[in-house]
């Protein structure tokens, strides 16, 4: 019942517990993990995902791994950034800065883009991470029935360039991860989940990855959406763009 | 006395249990739609005596057993769903998107200009703040800001109606020139929300009749 910090992650970048091997066999499977956006990823978005989107735009995928993201987290990041883009019309490359790369929903051989290219680094680190040791002393003394608390903090950083490397959009996005250890907790979230609380508020069961990964994905969405937009405006302003490296002959004329 | 009872003995540090639920993360105290109605920032317990005196308890002259942090809440001026989520989104980060704006179009324009600031925007209440916070953004970077804004005839206005984006802001600013609209000395900074899907806004210069976006 842990949640993980990038879409389609496993336990990797979950919340590290300190210790506490008694309470955790006291309240196995009672873990209540909540997602708290803090600052960005829960801005507004004005986009509705839609299948033509992002149709003819070619982005360059880049995850970098660091201390919340390991290469397998970085991977897999990636390749939920590529079908979040592909299944709205955009050509999708990604790769990690170990050299792993793929290409989207093109496949096969690479034919050169003929709409803008854009590239899209993404990267994350970890603020802090905090177990609270009274309330762990709390959760031993009332049996388990206040939490244990322990919390993540993370910043996601998000910059889109064009192919020249003009930095056309950059965001950082904060939010924590806290988990509440303990069956009353557990319990009680449990029942208000499943009598008062609209659906957009429950909090149990895949709760925090689901609130996590959407704002993840319309965020990152939004931010390339506008990206694209300032790389059209400019273009009207610089004149022709100039022939692409992948087009020698036309370079040479 | 059973031996647990004994636990009884251990002082319960009250002020930790409440800083527990005063947590503003979404849970039994607080619902998801509330905590998503707030913008918060984790502070080290120091900073948050610096920037929020007397909110925060002071430091024992000992030093404290356990470190601890501080979280700074704002309120959001409006609930989520008041406001079109569009207008939320930019008037939510408007100081900063015209800062930004305005940083680049000081750095790109000739130098003793004086600046007229409109806005296109399809709210025209939103549209009027986004004109002023531009205006105070050129301000504080020491431009000279004038408060008129380029009238066109009519029959432009018509003409114009009917022309995509691409072509509508040069052929504005050409007409503003010819008609006198704007001198040599001066130029129009044009804010505009070029797409109804985008959150932030774009930057155009008319100087001497020519336009050309700069952000």
């Amino acid at each position: 019942m842990t949640c993980s910090i990038a879409p389609g992650m496993g336990r990797t970048g979950s919340v590290h517990l300190a210790g506490a091997a008694l309470a955790l066999l006291l309240s196995s499977g009672c873990t209540t993990a909540v997602y708290h956006p803090l600052t960005g990823f829960h801005r507004p978005v004005a986009l509705e995902p839609r299948a033509d989107t992002f149709k003819g735009l070619t982005l360059e995928i880049t995850c970098l791994p660091g201390d919340v993201l390991e290469r397998a987290d970085a991977e897999r990041l990636c390749r939920h950034a590529r079908r979040l883009f592909a299944d709205q019309g955009a050509t999708v490359e990604t790769k990690t800065r170990l050299g792993a790369s793929a290409m989207g929903d093109a496949g096969g051989a690479k034919a050169p883009p003929t709409g803008p290219v854009l590239k899209l680094d993404l990267s994350g680190r970890t603020t802090r991470v905090e177990a609270n040791a009274v309330s762990w002393v709390l959760f031993i003394y009332t049996l388990t029935l206040v939490p244990a608390v322990s919390e993540q903090t993370f910043v996601q950083e998000v910059v889109v360039r064009d192919d020249a490397g003009f930095l056309l959009a950059s965001d950082t996005w904060a939010g924590r991860i806290v988990e509440y250890v303990g069956a009353g907790y557990w319990t009680a979230n449990f029942a208000l989940d499943h009598t008062v609380r609209a659906p957009e508020d429950v909090v149990t069961g895949d709760a925090c990855e689901k609130n996590f990964s959407r704002d993840f994905d319309r965020q990152l969405t939004q931010i390339v959406f506008n990206a694209r937009a300032r790389w059209a405006l400019l273009q009207e302003s610089s004149g022709p763009p100039p022939p692409r490296p992948s087009d020698p002959a036309k370079a040479v004329n | 006395m059973p031996p647990f009872l004994y636990l009884l003995l251990i002082p319960i540090p009250f002020p930790e249990v409440a800083a527990i639920a005063d947590d503003p993360s979404p849970g039994i105290l607080r619902t998801n739609t509330e905590a998503r109605g707030v913008d918060c920032e984790a502070l080290s317990a120091e900073a948050a005596r610096a920037l929020h005196p007397g909110q925060v308890e002071e430091a024992q002259p000992r030093g404290a057993f356990i470190e601890s942090q501080a979280m700074t809440c704002r309120h959001r001026f409006f609930k989520n769903g008041e406001r079109s989520p569009r207008d939320e989104a930019i008037l939510s980060r408007l100081s900063a998107i015209t800062a930004q704006l305005a940083s680049t179009v000081a750095a790109t324009a000739p130098p003793k200009l004086t600046w007229q600031v409109e806005s296109y925007y399809p709210d025209s209440a939103v549209a009027s703040k986004i004109a002023f916070a531009a205006k105070v953004a050129l301000v504080s970077r020491g431009q000279t800001v004038s408060d008129r804004v380029p009238v066109l005839a009519a029959g432009d206005l018509l003409v114009l109606g009917q022309q995509p984006p691409s072509k509508a802001y040069p052929l504005a600013c050409a007409r503003a020139f010819a008609e006198g609209a704007l001198r040599d000395d001066e130029a129009l900074m044009g804010v505009a929300l070029i797409d109804s899907r985008e959150t932030t806004l774009h930057a155009g210069i008319c100087h001497r009749g020519s336009w050309r976006w700069v952000e």
